[in-house]
């Protein structure tokens, strides 16, 4: 049930109750929100702090903080529109086009994300981010060749990348059909990074789809090495025997990795994953379930 | 700016033993990134200058040295080849000059194993206000020279963007004393990341901190500080990044999450972040994205390997729920009967009990948000899984001592507000009882209309059992009060259901029974296929909305759809059926929707005449070439047919199943005939005002996607 006016226009909340009622803004801005608090308080306090100063003075950036706000608070049209009014006001500001760019990708809206990103790279061509965010919104509009070049400039201008960047760059590349580039993006990943196990399951992925069942090997014990509780892990390693053919052996590994979660004390064990596990082991493995 | 930092350290400066203010302390020292082995010590200088650090067990003999000849005005030193939980007092300065030194300078390495620990939780602290000061004092003078262990910032640690600026006033100096003898731990809130980026790691927020990326704390190497885990004692913590890290089900983070829950061996999990998944503070969970996702996808994962604790910030007040389990839905799905696995208020003898020591999955968590370490935002303060909200300032205190976490809510003036006792393993409360269902088998099937009996055992080693409900999903089918607990569920009509059955004990403990698969098929040898986006493979699906207010944009990637008569919305839908053979006969049609905006108003189903594209339909076009002939679907020429397969009227959230007349069986039977005549359904109606929204096939919870099943022979 829609209410009848809602403060601001909240129709692109992503998720359940989209309408705000004026009732509970009005609460939450009354009920113990102090000036000082309003000036750092919730996104509403500070839409409306912003929307006050803009009425004495408006300026591009304060039009741009705006509609950050606005995305922050997901109603992206107001977003856009201030925006929009940030570059009448002051074309020369190139962090619009940013701004614009992540609030059309957030939108779905992945053409004109493009658009408006093309348009900030070419002004800001070493902003590691906004190689980041067109590379997402490339990859989003199936141009993968381009999507994993952006990858590429954004992980040279990063010295800090997140695993995600080397995970998604991997999965353009796979797009492209192009799998033993993603297996060494993971693996520029891996050597920047660590040995992650979230990189290392994505190339062992790409390696078993090869049929480099030998490489897979290698890299599920290097990850086991690094852990504590190898039955998991263990599991796949048997699980890349099988698919290699090595019956025997991934029996054995097995074995091993239901004598590890045997080992594991009882609540350990007896939580659902490893309760599923062990179900899966035993039926591998051709046992009777444990009483 | 860093003169004015300066001058306005200078009265403190005079206080420090060894300071020369011609070299001096801008920032610390502070302590980061603690291990049972290693911790490491970080502080600012006014200018440029080498780095050392001398240290040793007994205060005033710093025998030992660990140094960096590099100058530089931000220093770091980690101390390596420390022994576990030893004190080792310290000293920071240079080669020439000690900056700071004292009987308070000092590292408590972690501890190997369990040990009584205290640890101080903050929440959004960095106002620079008089608030933030009395939060803190009210601590300083309840935990008086009991050692603070470790201490947590749960986010939005300096106001209001998170610059070195207003680090260096709104934290650093508020917490000296605390800073140079404990580890802080934190996590990235939406104000810190005002000026942070966790994708580059880069702003002051990740220039400021040391965190654990390659599980030296012990846990999982994340490769990154946006999330990180480390073990202190027998206690596992884990920090999430809710802000500017993928919340996906199926991203690094979550990947990542997954592997590190597998790999601890630790009796407490406890897990901080800064979005919460459920609020209704100065933010509400039922509509921010940051806070629904974190319900939605980390929260299955999380009670999978048995949370005990979550802890989060964000809204400006003090919530702590229940002692729950599975509530993943807006907060108007919360049910005591199915989602509280422990009534009451976890005080005294009611205090919150897991039967064993360790992660128990879904045993119960709760879930914490004193967000008022430095303001209060008030709020509806609502929220039905909460069993207290208050706004008021203050901060939280844990102290966990083996198997019994206590926790209390401590309030700027220093008063209690709330606290919470969580056992485990019999440690001094209720154990829950036991439950299984022992028949039907999982994976049983019947024949509709089917009569399913319900079996189960239950028992209770420390009292007795007084009830079991039985129950379908969330749906209380019936209770049985005596052993053998049974019940027979009639006539039942052909479907996918899940079964369980939860025992209550004398003391008011409940536990859940593995639910138990059943399908019950169409009399006469029928099948019964459903087909929903994401379950078993199937991707078949495609939906959109189309707006009369948006003529132009398009909606097909929004994890909703919308129907709407003021202004007008349409809601179009379409499932691949082609995988049901050729030549069989539909019997029946139903389709299930997740309600996630209510309507009285009752809107028509109808089949769509023309193809549509999910990328590219809007209320004028379509497709990206093609417009409709009638703007919004309308012309009942070309665009839509004019006969009604079902209505859809819905006025609560949550499941809602339309069965099709025999008008839709028949239009679904030719779709299966002919499939290249398949264009799905269209949900309007223009002239009812309300409005009614149910998830989409890219909701991220994918049982809340649509279903469509089909029964045939």
């Amino acid at each position: 049930m829609r209410p009848g006016i809602p403060l601001f226009p909240p129709r692109f909340l992503f998720g359940v109750v989209r309408v705000i009622p004026v009732s509970i803004l009005l609460a939450a801005i009354v009920c113990g929100v102090s000036s000082e608090a309003s000036a750092h308080g919730d996104l509403d306090g500070q839409i409306e702090m912003v929307s006050r100063q803009l009425d004495k003075a408006p300026s591009a950036a304060l039009y741009l903080k705006r509609g950050e706000l606005h995305h922050d608070h997901e109603d992206f049209e107001a977003a856009l529109a201030d925006y929009d009014r940030a570059a009448r006001l002051n074309p020369d500001l190139d962090a619009v086009w940013f701004a614009r760019g992540r609030t059309l990708f957030r939108f779905g809206r992945l053409q004109p994300a493009r658009d408006a990103l093309d348009v900030y790279l070419k002004k800001k061509p070493g902003h590691a981010d906004g190689f980041l965010l067109r590379a997402r919104v490339l990859s989003g509009l199936k141009d993968y060749v381009a999507a994993v070049r952006d990858f590429d400039r954004n992980l040279a201008l990063t010295q800090q990348p997140l695993p995600e960047c080397f995970l998604e760059r991997a999965e353009a590349l796979v797009a492209l059909g192009d799998k033993d580039s993603a297996v060494k993006g993971l693996d520029e990943g891996l050597g920047r990074l660590g040995n992650l196990t979230t990189l290392q399951s994505a190339a062992i992925a790409i390696e078993v789809a090869l049929g480099r069942h030998d490489a897979a090997l290698v890299r599920t014990d290097r990850v086991l090495a690094d852990l504590r509780r190898k039955e998991t892990w263990l599991t796949r390693r048997g699980e890349i025997l099988e698919a290699a053919g090595r019956r025997e052996e991934a029996l054995r590994t097995y074995e091993e990795a239901l004598s590890a979660l045997e080992q594991l004390s009882a609540h350990h064990r007896n939580i659902k994953p490893m309760q599923e596990l062990e179900a899966r082991l035993r039926q591998l493995l051709g046992k009777t379930p444990p009483v | 700016m860093k003169l004015k930092a300066l001058l306005l350290l200078l009265p403190l400066l005079g206080m420090v033993p060894g300071v020369s203010l011609a070299q001096s302390l801008t920032r610390g020292p502070y302590l980061q990134n603690g291990s049972t082995s290693a911790t490491t010590i970080r502080w600012r200088t006014s200018t440029a200058t080498d780095s050392v650090v001398r240290y040793g067990t007994t205060a005033g003999s710093l025998t030992l040295t660990a140094s960096n000849a590099t100058a530089k005005t931000e220093h770091e030193i980690r101390l390596t080849g420390l022994s576990a939980n030893t004190k080792y007092y310290y000293s920071v300065g240079n080669s020439a000059t000690t900056f700071a030194s004292g009987n308070d300078y000092f590292v408590l390495t972690a501890p190997t194993g369990a040990k009584p620990t205290r640890i101080w939780v903050l929440g959004d602290p960095g106002t620079g206000s008089s608030v933030q000061t009395a939060v803190r004092d009210a601590y300083y003078n309840y935990t008086g020279a009991t050692h603070t262990d470790l201490w947590l910032m749960l986010g939005d640690n300096a106001y209001s963007s998170g610059t070195d600026a207003e680090y260096t006033s709104k934290m650093y100096p508020i917490y000296p004393t605390m800073f140079r003898k404990s580890v802080l731990w934190t996590t990235l809130g939406n104000h810190d990341g005002g000026s942070a980026d966790s994708p580059t790691q880069t702003g002051p927020y990740y220039d400021n901190a040391t965190l654990p990326k390659q599980g030296e704390a012990g846990g999982v190497a994340s490769g990154t500080e946006a999330y990180y885990s480390f073990d202190y004692g027998n206690i596992h913590f884990v920090c999430l990044d809710s802000y500017d890290t993928s919340r996906s089900a199926t991203g690094a983070m979550a990947n990542w999450l997954t592997s590190d829950l597998q790999n601890n061996t630790k009796d407490w999990l406890v897990v901080f972040f800064h979005h919460p998944p459920y609020s209704k503070g100065s933010h509400n969970s039922d509509t921010e994205s940051n806070m629904v996702d974190m319900r939605v996808n980390f929260g299955p994962i999380l009670e999978n390997y048995g949370v005990d604790l979550v802890l989060a910030g964000h809204s400006h007040s003090y919530e702590r729920s229940k002692f729950i389990d599975s509530h993943y839905g807006v907060s108007s799905t919360f049910s005591d009967a199915t989602m509280v696995v422990q009534a009451g208020s976890g005080q005294g003898a009611g205090a919150y009990t897991k039967s064993a020591v360790g992660p128990i999955a879904h045993s119960g968590t709760v879930y914490a948000v004193p967000g008022a370490s430095g303001q209060i935002s008030g709020g509806t303060l609502n929220h039905p899984a909460m069993y207290v909200s208050l706004n008021v300032a203050g901060s939280m205190i844990l102290d966990v001592n083996g198997s019994t976490l206590d926790a209390k809510y401590l309030d700027s003036a220093g008063a209690i507000r709330d606290s919470f006792t969580m056992t485990k393993g019999g440690g001094g409360g209720n154990v829950l009882p036991t439950v299984s269902i022992t028949s039907p088998a999982s994976g049983a099937t019947f024949t509709a209309p089917a009569s399913i009996t319900i079996n189960a055992t239950a028992a209770d080693s420390d009292g007795t059992v007084t009830k079991v409900d039985f129950y379908q999903g969330a749906t209380l089918l019936g209770t049985d009060t005596t052993s053998p607990y049974s019940y027979t569920w009639g006539s039942v009509a052909a479907g996918s259901y899940s079964l369980t059955a939860k025992a209550t004990d004398n003391a008011g403990g409940t536990k859940t029974s593995t639910a138990v698969p059943v399908t019950v098929n169409g009399a006469g040898g029928s099948t019964v296929v459903s087909f929903q986006q994401g379950t078993n493979g199937y991707a078949g699906m495609v939906d959109t909305h189309i707006r009369a207010d948006a003529t132009t944009t398009n909606y097909g990637t929004s994890t909703t759809v919308w129907m709407d008569g003021s202004p007008d919305y349409s809601a179009l839908l379409k499932w691949d059926l082609t995988s049901i053979p050729a030549g069989k006969t539909v019997t029946a049609v139903t389709l299930t929707f997740n309600v996630t905006d209510v309507s009285t108003d009752v809107y028509e189903i109808y089949a769509l005449k023309r193809d549509w594209s999910e990328s590219a339909s809007t209320w004028v076009k379509a497709t990206s070439t093609v417009n409709w002939s009638t703007a919004g679907a309308s012309n009942t020429t070309s665009d839509r047919e004019t006969t009604v397969l079902g209505t859809l009227t819905a006025p609560a959230t949550g499941t809602k199943v339309v069965t099709l007349n025999s008008a839709g069986i028949a239009k679904v039977q030719s779709w299966i005939n002919t499939p290249s005549t398949n264009f799905g359904f269209i949900i309007q109606d223009y002239t009812v005002a309300g409005g009614l929204d149910v998830s989409s096939s890219e909701a991220t919870t994918v049982s809340q996607r649509p279903i469509i099943t089909i029964t045939y022979q």
